[in-house]
Protein backbone atom coordinates (compact mmCIF):
# COMPACT_ATOMS: atom_id res chain seq x y z
CA UNK A 1 0.00 0.00 0.00
CA UNK A 2 1.87 2.89 -1.00
CA UNK A 3 1.06 6.53 -0.26
CA UNK A 4 -1.27 7.45 -2.93
CA UNK A 5 -3.11 4.67 -2.27
CA UNK A 6 -3.49 5.54 1.65
CA UNK A 7 -4.00 9.26 0.43
CA UNK A 8 -6.96 7.93 -2.01
CA UNK A 9 -8.35 5.64 1.09
CA UNK A 10 -8.29 8.62 3.82
CA UNK A 11 -9.73 11.12 1.24
CA UNK A 12 -12.92 8.63 0.57
CA UNK A 13 -13.07 7.87 4.53
CA UNK A 14 -13.12 11.42 5.54
CA UNK A 15 -14.78 13.41 2.57
CA UNK A 16 -14.90 17.52 3.36
CA UNK A 17 -16.92 18.00 6.27
CA UNK A 18 -20.22 20.10 6.08
CA UNK A 19 -20.49 23.60 7.69
CA UNK A 20 -18.76 26.69 6.04
CA UNK A 21 -20.04 28.53 9.52
CA UNK A 22 -21.01 27.78 13.49
CA UNK A 23 -24.76 26.81 13.59
CA UNK A 24 -25.25 29.67 16.26
CA UNK A 25 -23.48 32.81 17.60
CA UNK A 26 -20.35 31.07 19.87
CA UNK A 27 -20.08 34.32 21.72
CA UNK A 28 -22.43 33.56 24.21
CA UNK A 29 -21.45 30.33 25.33
CA UNK A 30 -17.75 31.74 25.38
CA UNK A 31 -19.17 34.35 28.41
CA UNK A 32 -20.94 31.51 30.12
CA UNK A 33 -17.67 29.38 30.00
CA UNK A 34 -15.40 32.90 31.69
CA UNK A 35 -18.17 33.78 33.98
CA UNK A 36 -18.83 29.88 35.23
CA UNK A 37 -14.71 29.97 35.83
CA UNK A 38 -14.16 33.36 37.36
CA UNK A 39 -17.63 32.99 39.87
CA UNK A 40 -17.25 31.50 43.65
CA UNK A 41 -19.17 27.85 43.38
CA UNK A 42 -21.28 27.43 46.21
CA UNK A 43 -18.40 24.70 47.04
CA UNK A 44 -15.81 27.33 47.42
CA UNK A 45 -17.94 29.22 49.51
CA UNK A 46 -18.64 26.61 52.09
CA UNK A 47 -14.86 25.43 51.57
CA UNK A 48 -13.69 28.92 52.91
CA UNK A 49 -16.48 28.92 55.52
CA UNK A 50 -15.72 26.38 56.94
CA UNK A 51 -11.86 26.75 57.15
CA UNK A 52 -12.48 30.48 58.75
CA UNK A 53 -15.01 28.89 61.43
CA UNK A 54 -12.86 26.14 62.28
CA UNK A 55 -9.68 28.51 62.71
CA UNK A 56 -12.08 31.27 64.60
CA UNK A 57 -13.47 28.41 67.06
CA UNK A 58 -9.36 26.93 67.57
CA UNK A 59 -8.63 30.41 68.31
CA UNK A 60 -11.65 30.87 70.66
CA UNK A 61 -10.94 27.67 72.66
CA UNK A 62 -7.27 27.79 72.56
CA UNK A 63 -5.58 31.35 72.18
CA UNK A 64 -1.93 30.10 72.32
CA UNK A 65 -2.93 28.19 69.07
CA UNK A 66 -2.49 32.12 67.76
CA UNK A 67 1.09 31.67 68.18
CA UNK A 68 1.62 28.58 66.26
CA UNK A 69 -0.77 30.13 63.22
CA UNK A 70 1.27 33.03 62.96
CA UNK A 71 4.75 30.80 63.16
CA UNK A 72 3.06 29.10 60.28
CA UNK A 73 1.75 31.83 58.30
CA UNK B 1 -4.86 35.33 9.68
CA UNK B 2 -4.61 39.07 10.03
CA UNK B 3 -1.85 39.74 11.97
CA UNK B 4 -1.72 43.15 11.93
CA UNK B 5 -3.67 44.49 14.70
CA UNK B 6 -4.15 47.19 16.89
CA UNK B 7 -1.74 46.65 19.25
CA UNK B 8 -3.97 48.73 21.98
CA UNK B 9 -6.65 46.18 21.27
CA UNK B 10 -4.32 43.35 22.46
CA UNK B 11 -2.95 45.02 25.18
CA UNK B 12 -6.57 45.49 26.25
CA UNK B 13 -7.10 41.86 25.71
CA UNK B 14 -3.87 40.65 28.17
CA UNK B 15 -5.64 43.24 30.62
CA UNK B 16 -8.65 41.09 30.54
CA UNK B 17 -10.75 43.60 28.88
CA UNK B 18 -14.10 41.43 27.72
CA UNK B 19 -14.59 44.21 24.65
CA UNK B 20 -11.46 43.72 23.18
CA UNK B 21 -11.56 39.75 23.45
CA UNK B 22 -15.03 40.13 21.53
CA UNK B 23 -13.32 41.93 19.29
CA UNK B 24 -10.62 39.37 18.56
CA UNK B 25 -13.08 36.23 18.83
CA UNK B 26 -15.78 38.18 16.13
CA UNK B 27 -12.11 39.13 13.69
CA UNK B 28 -10.49 35.43 14.51
CA UNK B 29 -14.21 32.83 14.49
CA UNK B 30 -14.20 32.20 10.85
CA UNK B 31 -10.55 30.72 10.66
CA UNK B 32 -10.10 29.51 14.29
CA UNK B 33 -13.41 27.47 12.99
CA UNK B 34 -12.05 26.23 9.60
CA UNK B 35 -8.75 25.45 11.10
CA UNK B 36 -10.44 23.06 13.88
CA UNK B 37 -12.62 21.33 11.26
CA UNK B 38 -10.09 20.77 9.20
CA UNK B 39 -8.50 18.73 11.85
CA UNK B 40 -11.41 17.01 13.75
CA UNK B 41 -13.33 16.84 10.16
CA UNK B 42 -17.30 17.13 12.04
CA UNK B 43 -19.31 20.13 12.58
CA UNK B 44 -21.08 19.95 15.78
CA UNK B 45 -17.70 19.15 17.64
CA UNK B 46 -15.94 22.11 16.33
CA UNK B 47 -18.80 24.39 17.51
CA UNK B 48 -17.36 22.83 21.10
CA UNK B 49 -13.72 23.30 20.01
CA UNK B 50 -13.74 26.67 19.34
CA UNK B 51 -15.39 27.74 22.76
CA UNK B 52 -12.87 25.32 24.48
CA UNK B 53 -10.37 27.44 22.31
CA UNK B 54 -11.25 30.88 23.21
CA UNK B 55 -12.01 30.03 26.37
CA UNK B 56 -8.55 28.82 27.20
CA UNK B 57 -7.18 31.80 25.14
CA UNK B 58 -8.98 34.50 27.98
CA UNK B 59 -7.70 32.24 30.71
CA UNK B 60 -4.08 31.85 29.24
CA UNK B 61 -4.16 35.83 28.34
CA UNK B 62 -1.48 37.29 30.32
CA UNK B 63 1.23 34.35 28.74
CA UNK B 64 0.28 36.20 25.48
CA UNK B 65 2.93 38.53 24.16
CA UNK B 66 0.65 41.31 22.46
CA UNK B 67 3.61 42.19 19.47
CA UNK B 68 3.42 38.92 18.46
CA UNK B 69 0.57 37.15 16.12
CA UNK B 70 -2.38 37.44 18.01
CA UNK B 71 -3.80 34.59 14.61
CA UNK B 72 -0.68 31.86 15.21
CA UNK B 73 -0.81 31.75 18.74
CA UNK B 74 -4.73 31.33 18.61
CA UNK B 75 -3.95 28.88 16.19
CA UNK B 76 -1.70 26.65 18.58
CA UNK B 77 -4.39 27.05 21.00
CA UNK B 78 -7.18 24.98 18.58
CA UNK B 79 -4.63 22.60 17.50
CA UNK B 80 -4.19 21.60 21.48
CA UNK B 81 -7.98 22.41 22.03
CA UNK B 82 -8.66 19.90 18.59
CA UNK B 83 -5.96 17.16 19.94
CA UNK B 84 -7.63 17.13 23.07
CA UNK B 85 -10.86 16.09 21.03
CA UNK B 86 -9.23 13.35 18.72
CA UNK B 87 -7.42 11.81 22.40
CA UNK B 88 -10.99 11.55 23.67
CA UNK B 89 -12.20 9.76 20.33
CA UNK B 90 -9.20 7.69 19.85
CA UNK B 91 -9.88 6.05 23.74
CA UNK B 92 -13.79 5.90 22.16
CA UNK B 93 -11.93 4.12 19.24
CA UNK B 94 -10.04 1.69 21.32
CA UNK B 95 -13.46 0.41 22.61
CA UNK B 96 -14.53 -0.87 19.69
CA UNK B 97 -12.60 -3.94 17.54
CA UNK B 98 -14.73 -4.21 14.28
CA UNK B 99 -17.21 -2.49 12.28
CA UNK B 100 -20.35 -4.12 12.72
CA UNK B 101 -23.41 -3.85 10.85
CA UNK B 102 -25.97 -2.69 13.74
CA UNK B 103 -27.74 -0.25 11.71
CA UNK B 104 -28.79 -2.44 9.67
CA UNK B 105 -26.84 -3.90 6.05
CA UNK B 106 -24.32 -1.44 4.96
CA UNK B 107 -22.35 -1.52 1.27
CA UNK B 108 -18.66 -2.68 0.99
CA UNK B 109 -17.08 0.62 0.26
CA UNK B 110 -19.14 1.75 3.42
CA UNK B 111 -17.82 -0.57 5.79
CA UNK B 112 -14.24 0.08 4.30
CA UNK B 113 -14.55 3.50 4.68
CA UNK B 114 -15.82 2.71 8.44
CA UNK B 115 -12.95 0.86 8.80
CA UNK B 116 -10.42 3.33 7.66
CA UNK B 117 -11.82 6.04 9.67
CA UNK B 118 -11.65 3.80 12.57
CA UNK B 119 -7.98 2.52 12.04
CA UNK B 120 -7.17 6.40 11.84
CA UNK B 121 -8.60 7.63 14.88
CA UNK B 122 -6.64 5.00 16.54
CA UNK B 123 -3.51 6.83 15.67
CA UNK B 124 -2.05 9.12 18.59
CA UNK B 125 -3.67 12.88 18.25
CA UNK B 126 -0.22 14.19 16.90
CA UNK B 127 -0.06 11.98 14.58
CA UNK B 128 -3.62 12.38 13.43
CA UNK B 129 -3.00 16.20 12.75
CA UNK B 130 0.04 15.86 11.02
CA UNK B 131 -1.53 13.34 8.50
CA UNK B 132 -4.66 14.72 7.96
CA UNK B 133 -2.78 17.91 7.23
CA UNK B 134 -1.04 16.39 5.03
CA UNK B 135 -2.89 13.43 3.43
CA UNK B 136 -5.96 14.71 3.26
CA UNK B 137 -6.07 19.04 2.96
CA UNK B 138 -2.89 18.29 1.04
CA UNK B 139 -0.64 20.43 2.43
CA UNK B 140 2.71 20.78 2.53
CA UNK B 141 5.45 20.15 5.19
CA UNK B 142 6.72 23.17 5.65
CA UNK B 143 2.86 24.45 5.50
CA UNK B 144 2.34 22.67 8.37
CA UNK B 145 5.24 23.02 10.44
CA UNK B 146 4.91 26.45 10.72
CA UNK B 147 1.17 25.87 11.55
CA UNK B 148 1.73 23.82 14.25
CA UNK B 149 5.18 25.82 15.26
CA UNK B 150 7.06 22.48 14.52
CA UNK B 151 10.52 22.08 12.50
CA UNK B 152 9.56 20.68 9.13
CA UNK B 153 12.00 17.62 10.46
CA UNK B 154 9.61 16.75 13.65
CA UNK B 155 6.68 17.25 10.76
CA UNK B 156 8.02 14.40 8.49
CA UNK B 157 8.89 12.12 10.92
CA UNK B 158 5.12 12.18 12.57
CA UNK B 159 3.85 11.45 9.24
CA UNK B 160 6.24 8.94 8.80
CA UNK B 161 5.14 7.08 11.80
CA UNK B 162 1.58 8.05 10.84
CA UNK B 163 1.57 6.01 7.79
CA UNK B 164 3.77 3.24 9.46
CA UNK B 165 1.43 3.04 11.94
CA UNK B 166 -1.49 3.40 9.57
CA UNK B 167 -0.45 0.56 7.52
CA UNK B 168 -0.16 -1.95 10.23
CA UNK B 169 -3.74 -1.04 11.75
CA UNK B 170 -5.40 -1.25 8.31
CA UNK B 171 -3.62 -4.55 7.32
CA UNK B 172 -4.59 -5.83 11.47
CA UNK B 173 -8.32 -5.01 10.09
CA UNK B 174 -7.82 -7.35 6.65
CA UNK B 175 -7.79 -3.94 4.25
CA UNK B 176 -5.09 -4.28 1.56
CA UNK B 177 -4.45 -2.76 -1.34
Amino acid sequence: MNEEHLRCLLCSAFPKPEGDKPSRDLWPSIVCRIEASTAWSRIDTSVAVGVGAGVAITLAILPKALLLLAYHL
Amino acid sequence: MPDELDRELLRRFVRGDQDAFESLFRQFESEVYHWILRIVRNASSTEDIVIEAFWRAYRGRASFDSSRSFGAWMRRIATNAACDHLRVMRTRASWITTVDGIEGPKSADCILGESIALGFRKLPPKLQVVATLALIEGHSHAEIAEALDLPVGTVKSRLFRAIYSLRKELTRLGIRS
